[in-house]
């Protein structure tokens, strides 16, 4: 990750792994995730991003350009077995949108 | 959920214009103490909306920041030392979060807002 990144989000971010990472190189982080139960590890974990409990399939809710980058590990997969969406329909997904829309532009 | 996470946030709801900034019911807030970065806080003071953040700081109880802003006064330590603790040391455990259109409530949890929506939402 590039040094001068420094706010990113991390959608799908479980107990909160890969958010450890991020913040042991100095960068702050969003994590979202559908599942209360990996968001309350991170919890206990004393994790130091800030959580969200969301469905990715819902749209993120963060206002355009803000971000500075974006992790999203295992979520096109976990959007299929795992979220709520109803009637999910591939075609109509525009998750790779919105997360161009939250993150700014170079 | 601290107020920088607060400041990004908006409402998800079919058919809300302006879902910013999310009103903040505060049952229960945290203090915590996190290392400053001058850096981080001269990049995120570009991005915040400050009038959004002074009122969502006094709903968390913290009523030391200015009404209003300008870059020059990153020069200052009492001022950065603020921001700072406004920003990413207040956190909010209990409470909700409000739409401002729609009046529908995002309650917050052990610090963590749930955003789902009802199906009639999406």
């Amino acid at each position: 990750m590039p040094q001068n990144f420094l706010y990113c989000s991390n959608s799908g971010c479980g107990s909160g792994l890969s958010g450890e990472t991020i913040s042991e190189n100095g960068h702050h982080w969003i994590g979202l995730d559908i599942l209360a139960s990996m968001l309350n590890v991170a919890v206990e974990r004393e994790i130091e991003g800030d959580l969200l409990l969301g469905d990715m399939g819902q749209g993120l809710g963060i206002c355009p350009e803000v971000m500075d980058g974006a992790i999203n590990i295992s979520v096109v997969q976990a959007l299929q077995t795992v979220g709520n969406s109803l009637n999910f329909n591939p075609s109509k997904l525009t998750l790779s949108n919105r997360l161009k829309i939250s993150i700014r532009s170079p | 959920m601290r107020l920088i996470t607060h400041n990004m946030l908006s409402s998800n709801i079919k058919g809300v214009v302006n879902g910013f900034p999310l009103r903040i019911e505060a049952e229960k807030v945290m203090e915590k103490t996190m290392e400053m970065n001058s850096e981080f806080l001269e990049k995120m003071f570009e991005k915040v909306d400050w009038k959004a953040f002074v009122d969502a700081s006094r709903a968390m109880g913290y009523t030391e920041l200015p009404e209003e802003a300008n870059s020059s006064m990153l020069d200052s330590d009492e001022f950065l030392n603020r921001f700072h603790h406004a920003l990413l040391e207040l956190d909010l455990e209990e409470g909700a979060l409000v739409c401002p259109e729609t009046g529908r409530r995002f309650p917050v949890s052990k610090g963590i807002p749930n955003m789902l929506l009802h199906e009639d939402e999406v």
